[in-house]
């Protein structure tokens, strides 16, 4: 009888065993993006929690009102959910990625809705100040650090043009008017400041 | 243009998309760049943007996100996995599904066959049936957007309109003074730009036939749903219609 009955569980204890093994071996994700692509039911709250904060400032930076930054959010997340299987670590940190399909949608929904005057012009921003960021990924860091670097690079009002555009969410044409240079060189100086930082980035992640 | 000037004119756009957002004219200039520059991602610039934002938005501007918003954004998620491009190469589960393979391959064989089925059946300005036109009417987002001609030789009268409803995934179009083709030739492919969907590869809305001179209506045959189109385009192709399309676009209706 006993032996019977071990004849019979062996396979089955057998089978347990070997998905317990497979489910140690199995790599541990880091990314919050890459759980939430495999359907990790925990991702979603996780993602919300650790990136609420960084999207709903962002939101409200960049939105008429609360609601308005209300209704971007719920969108910014959706994009969030559809688009969680395209974040690679190779590329860009994840909060990185993050705050690129939120400004993406607000950009977009601004753009259709007209778009509202430019923000209260703010102090300039010492950009040799450090921020610190202590739950920040180390890559985050190091982006950061180096778009603080190409961005002391460049000069005065290509610094300024890039802030004017990127922070404080002014249209090309205001800049122009602001900084009293013609609109193309305004492009032009976006254009440079963003592509010298995008090239910066790529050379980082070279192996 | 030389190349090097085109990729400068690319980086422009991208500038200008990771800043201000893009005309629906100048999604269309984009799709087309990157079709010359297959190494650039439509994200390019708007990675760098992002990162620019972290160097002046400081731990001082984060602020929470208020509660009752945090528990709607969860309930809205979807509860199971989002679509992964890789999901077929994926390891097999470990509980073995045998019939898999088979489904798979059956579902393909089904595409394919309905794909062309539907190509080989092109729309010659066939009567619209009331029932759609019912449908456009009734769905409050249908709106209509105006063909312009682009200025290429033969077409300068090219005109009419895109009625497009996202809520119904159904339109047409209302063409006039496109010259009849040959489609054993040349024939008609509508395309749609919908940079929600991906920014970089048009919709192909299928191909088309005119037959004679007088304005025709013809229905909306699209094989994927639409997001958000931004600019419907045509232009005249090979019999069968291409993959990607080397231009020039006939006529652009974009979405205001």
């Amino acid at each position: 009888m006993a032996g019977f009955l071990h004849a019979c569980c062996l396979p089955i204890c057998r089978e347990v065993v070997v998905d317990q093994v497979a489910q140690r071996q199995s790599p541990v994700t880091e990314s919050f993006l890459e759980r939430v692509a495999s359907g990790e039911p925990a991702a979603v709250e996780a993602v919300v929690d650790r990136y609420g904060a960084l999207v709903w400032s962002i939101a409200r930076r960049m939105s008429a009102d609360p609601h308005d930054a209300e209704d971007a959010v719920q969108d910014i997340f959706a994009d969030l959910w559809s688009n969680a299987a395209r974040f690679d670590a190779s590329i860009a940190s994840e909060t990185t990625f993050v705050s690129m399909i939120a400004r993406r949608r607000l950009i977009d929904r601004r753009r259709r809705k007209g778009r509202e005057p430019a923000t209260k012009a703010l102090p300039e921003f010492d950009i040799t100040g450090g921020v610190d960021r202590s739950f920040d990924s180390v890559d985050l860091q190091d982006e950061v650090r180096i778009a603080k670097e190409n961005l002391a690079r460049l000069r005065p009002d290509q610094q300024r043009a890039l802030e004017l555009s990127i922070y404080q969410g002014c249209s090309h044409q205001e800049i122009s008017e602001q900084l009293s240079l013609p609109l193309g060189t305004v492009k032009s100086h976006i254009r440079r400041g963003l592509t010298q930082i995008r090239e910066a980035m790529a050379r980082r992640n070279e192996p | 243009m030389t190349p090097l000037a085109r990729r400068d004119a690319l980086m422009d756009v991208l500038a200008e998309r990771a800043t201000s957002g893009l005309a629906p004219e100048r999604e269309l200039e984009l799709v087309q760049l990157l079709a010359e520059f297959p190494e650039v991602d439509a994200d390019h610039l708007d990675l760098a943007a992002a990162v620019l934002l972290r160097v002046w938005h400081s731990e001082d501007d984060l602020e929470p996100m208020p509660a009752t918003l945090r528990r709607a954004v969860i309930a809205r998620a979807p509860r199971r996995a989002v679509e992964r491009p890789s999901a077929l190469s994926d390891p097999p589960a470990a509980i073995s599904v045998w019939w898999r393979p088979y489904a798979i391959a059956a579902t393909l064989v089904m595409v394919f066959l309905a794909g062309r089925l539907l190509r080989d059946v092109p729309n010659q300005g066939r009567k619209i049936g009331p029932s759609l036109e019912q449908q456009l009417a009734a769905a409050a987002d249908t709106r209509s957007h105006r063909w312009v001609a682009q200025g290429i030789e033969g077409y300068a009268g090219a005109q009419g309109e895109i009625v497009w409803s996202g809520s119904r995934q159904a339109g047409l179009m209302r063409l006039e003074g496109f010259p009849p083709n040959d489609p054993a030739k040349r024939q008609y492919q509508l395309w749609i730009v919908d940079p929600e969907r991906d920014a970089r590869h048009p919709v192909d809305g299928g191909v088309f036939d005119i037959s004679g001179p007088e304005p025709v209506v013809i229905p909306l045959n699209l094989k994927l749903p639409l997001i958000a189109p931004r600019a419907f385009a045509i232009t005249a192709e090979q019999p069968g219609g291409v993959v990607v399309s080397q231009g020039p676009h006939l006529a652009v209706a974009t979405v205001d």
